[in-house]
């Protein structure tokens, strides 16, 4: 997995290309984190180029979701697949997480 | 993959050392055998994901990473059913000790972890845990469709 970070306007855009696994998800995990402490306010994972998600990939985005709440942080997925749209609804994620097709104007 | 692996009535098998890098070897294996049958998708995805899981657990939790121990998995077609065995001799799993979480508790725990038993309970028709002599056995059954 190569994990590509952007900054568009206000928004950083971290762009996973690849699997996003048990092997993989700690790349994320730390730019996740680096973001917030830089005080990020719109994070945006580009899934246009993730071809898998396994639970290990999702716990990343689970573990941060209070977080961006309580900092006021707009999180989406930009460009989800079927299947990995099927894995979020499997587990009712899609009702949680923001969804996208393209970015927000801001 | 050679052209045996086509009979209907064939054991798939491949293995694998305890390391999270093999995953994608893995579900590369699984993907060869759903593509073989033409199983469809979501269906196919999901499979792929609930071998993932499991491996990662006994990767992981059973086998601590240790790259010298294995896990072997068995596929095979039984009708309109695919029958999977993840066989390590890592430590045992007791499923009846696993109470599933809500996404909201994990949610307000910041946890990264146990959802993937939740996902392989949700996609897979039946699983269970069964040790015999000093192997962890996990059979996964999952319904299936053969697209045309």
């Amino acid at each position: 997995m190569v994990l590509n970070k952007l900054q568009k306007d206000s928004f950083l855009i971290l762009e996973v290309i690849g699997d996003l696994d048990a092997s993989s998800c700690l790349v994320l995990d730390t730019a996740i984190a680096f973001a917030m402490e830089q005080n990020e306010k719109a994070i945006v994972i580009d899934c246009t180029k993730m071809h898998y998600i396994s639970s290990a990939g999702l716990g990343v985005f689970v573990s941060y979701l209070s977080d961006f709440e309580a900092n006021g942080v707009y999180f989406a997925l930009l460009n989800v697949n079927d299947n990995v749209k099927n894995i979020l609804s499997v587990l009712g994620l899609e009702k949680l997480v923001n969804i996208i097709e393209q970015l927000p104007s801001r | 993959m050679n052209n045996s692996l086509a009979d209907k009535n064939s054991i798939y098998g491949f293995n694998s050392p305890c390391s999270k890098e093999n995953l994608k070897n893995i579900r590369e294996f699984i993907k060869n055998i759903l593509v073989l049958k033409n199983i469809t998708d979501p269906e196919q995805n999901q499979i792929i994901v609930a071998v993932d899981e499991i491996c990662t657990n006994s990767i992981v939790h059973g086998n601590k990473e240790n790259t010298n121990k294995c896990i072997d998995i068995y596929c095979k077609y039984l009708k309109e059913e695919l029958v999977i065995e993840i066989i390590d001799k890592g430590l045992a799993y007791n499923i009846s000790n696993y109470k599933e979480p809500s996404i909201q508790q994990l949610i307000n725990e910041k946890q990264k972890g146990s959802m993937g038993l939740m996902l392989v309970k949700r996609m897979m028709d039946n699983i269970e845990f069964l040790r015999v002599g000093d192997k962890n056995i996990c059979r996964m059954v999952k319904k299936v469709h053969y697209s045309t």
